[in-house]
């Protein structure tokens, strides 16, 4: 029993998306609601001003589908049909896609104002990691 | 379009065509193309032989500039052929310039000022784009196809604020402007015999949508007021006129991960004053909406199912008051419509999609034209609605 409870939280926690952005950004945390507001494409501001640049990967990407449910708690389809509603009429553009995770980073890395989603997180000094509460 | 509209839209494309000079400038494109099949027999839903026709073509490009932080253009231009369900052509479908004005934690607002989309219902800000709604023919009831160009969006100003807190997410609408009707519209509204002509004088319209704190349901209300003048010329057999149109909406979603259920009702006042007589004065109520289930069988297939009803006139729901009144000549079944349709769309790859769906449908209360009915190509009560449509979107 004890065995099949580690291995659901070990699968679980290796499957977690951590949120990431740009070292630009002040914030350090944010909270479910605004995380879906900013990947929605509702919110386009940090808080200083400076744009927001939401990094996504494909939508058949099955780290993309685990971050769509857990974290912003939408289905994949619910996600897309806010962003093609929006970009067809001209209220918000789409977020940048990015290939797969190492191209996610490479954005992240090189993008002030960016914030995306990587899994299985590794520290690096252009990016950082931001708290959902 | 008209010419001020042409010319804007001609500079904004022009300028959109360059290179964007500053590093911060930011620019995306997109845009569909779709073409189909579309039959409708027995009415004149789609054209007045009821043969198969091709007049099933959408086609949009769309473009959003930064221009800084908190300032954005977008613009749309649409070409739409859909027989006689909406006049054919091109459009600039909108042009609007957005200030992000006001931005923290829990509330952020938009402003958005020249020719707007509504943004009000559930499909009205993208009707015209075939993969964002559930179906290639919406339900009538509510996206009555005869108002597209009046209900699609106005030349004025909207205002949106979206706010969260423990209660959920609210999104606040309020829209105000008018939209010029061109004959071809004015047509379809009152009828082909008409010679004056229709202006619209406002729309205003407030909507309020509500999904509770992580609840698959959202809930909506819009509420919307228009009116309208008809000038009549000295050669015909009309009047001065005024009509008022005065809706009321709810509407809720419930959204799982393979179904999906929608829908919207809509209570609406139609007064005319004038038009027939100049004493001639009408007040009614109108009914109507529709219940939607869509199942999502893989990430490629979907399918919907749909129950569609609306009433020009609650107290006369079988249409025994609108004959006695026409003298015997507008058949009962002018005075509502009611269908059932079912359809489903494939997503051949991400940019491509085929739909295909049939409608079976009683009643010609959604047919053009609204005012002056068209006795003589609508002459079956029971009539059919089958269409396919391709959509390739970039």
């Amino acid at each position: 029993m004890l065995a099949v409870v580690l291995w659901c939280c070990t699968v679980k926690s290796a499957a977690a998306s951590t949120v990431v952005v740009n070292n630009s950004v002040v914030l350090d945390k944010l909270t479910s609601a605004q995380l879906r507001s900013i990947f929605t494409m509702r919110q386009i501001q940090w808080p200083d001003g400076s744009p927001i640049y939401v990094v996504v990967l494909p939508d058949d990407s099955a780290e993309h589908q685990r971050f769509s449910r857990e974290q912003l708690r939408l289905f994949p389809y619910q996600l897309t049909n806010i962003w093609d509603r929006q970009s067809f009429s001209g209220t918000a553009s789409r977020p940048w896609l990015a290939k797969d995770q190492a191209h996610m980073m490479e954005l992240l890395r090189t993008t002030p104002g960016s914030i995306g989603y990587v899994e299985q997180y590794q520290a690096d000094p252009a990016v950082k990691e931001v708290r959902i509460e | 379009m008209n010419n001020t509209y042409n010319i804007a839209a001609v500079a904004l494309f022009s300028v959109w065509l360059y290179p964007a000079s500053d590093a911060s400038a930011a620019i995306d494109w997109n845009g569909f193309i779709a073409q189909g099949l579309i039959q409708a027999p027995d009415s004149g839903f789609v054209n007045s032989s009821g043969d198969i026709s091709a007049e099933l073509t959408e086609l949009g490009l769309n473009s959003r500039l930064r221009l800084a932080p908190a300032w954005h253009l977008s613009g749309q231009l649409v070409y739409l052929d859909g027989g006689n369900r909406y006049p054919p052509g091109l459009r600039l479908d909108y042009l609007f310039l957005d200030w992000y004005f006001y931005n923290s934690n829990d509330l952020q607002a938009n402003l958005y000022l020249g020719r707007i989309k509504n943004q009000h219902w559930l499909y009205s800000s993208t009707r015209d784009v075939p993969f964002t709604r559930p179906s290639i023919v919406l339900p009538q009831s509510v996206y009555f196809d005869a108002f597209r160009d009046i209900a699609v969006g106005s030349d004025g100003m909207a205002l949106q604020a979206r706010h969260y807190n423990n209660l959920g997410d609210f999104t606040f609408n309020w829209s105000l402007g008018t939209t010029p009707v061109s004959t071809q519209q004015s047509e379809l509204l009152l009828g082909g015999v008409i010679d004056g002509k229709l202006k619209m004088n406002f729309d205003h319209q407030a909507s309020l949508y509500w999904q509770p704190q992580l609840s698959r349901f959202s809930f909506g209300m819009v509420l919307l007021d228009s009116n309208f003048s008809y000038s009549a010329t000295d050669t015909e057999p009309f009047f001065a006129a005024d009509f008022t149109v005065s809706r009321v909406m709810l509407n809720m979603r419930y959204q799982l991960e393979k179904w999906e259920f929608s829908s919207e009702i809509q209570q609406e006042r139609l007064q005319i004053d004038g038009f027939f007589s100049p004493l001639f004065r009408q007040d009614q109520l109108g009914q109507g909406g529709y219940v939607m289930a869509q199942y999502r069988h893989s990430a490629q297939l979907r399918w919907f199912a749909m129950l569609d009803y609306s009433v020009a006139n609650k107290d006369d729901r079988r249409g025994q008051l609108l004959n006695k009144n026409s003298g015997g000549t507008v058949p009962a079944y002018f005075a509502y419509q009611q269908s059932v349709a079912g359809g489903l769309s494939y997503d051949i790859s991400s940019s491509l999609r085929l739909s295909a769906e049939i409608h079976w449908v009683e009643g010609a209360g959604r047919l053009s034209p609204v005012i002056l009915p068209d006795v003589v190509t609508n002459r079956h009560k029971y009539w059919q609605l089958y269409a396919a449509q391709l959509t390739y979107r970039f």
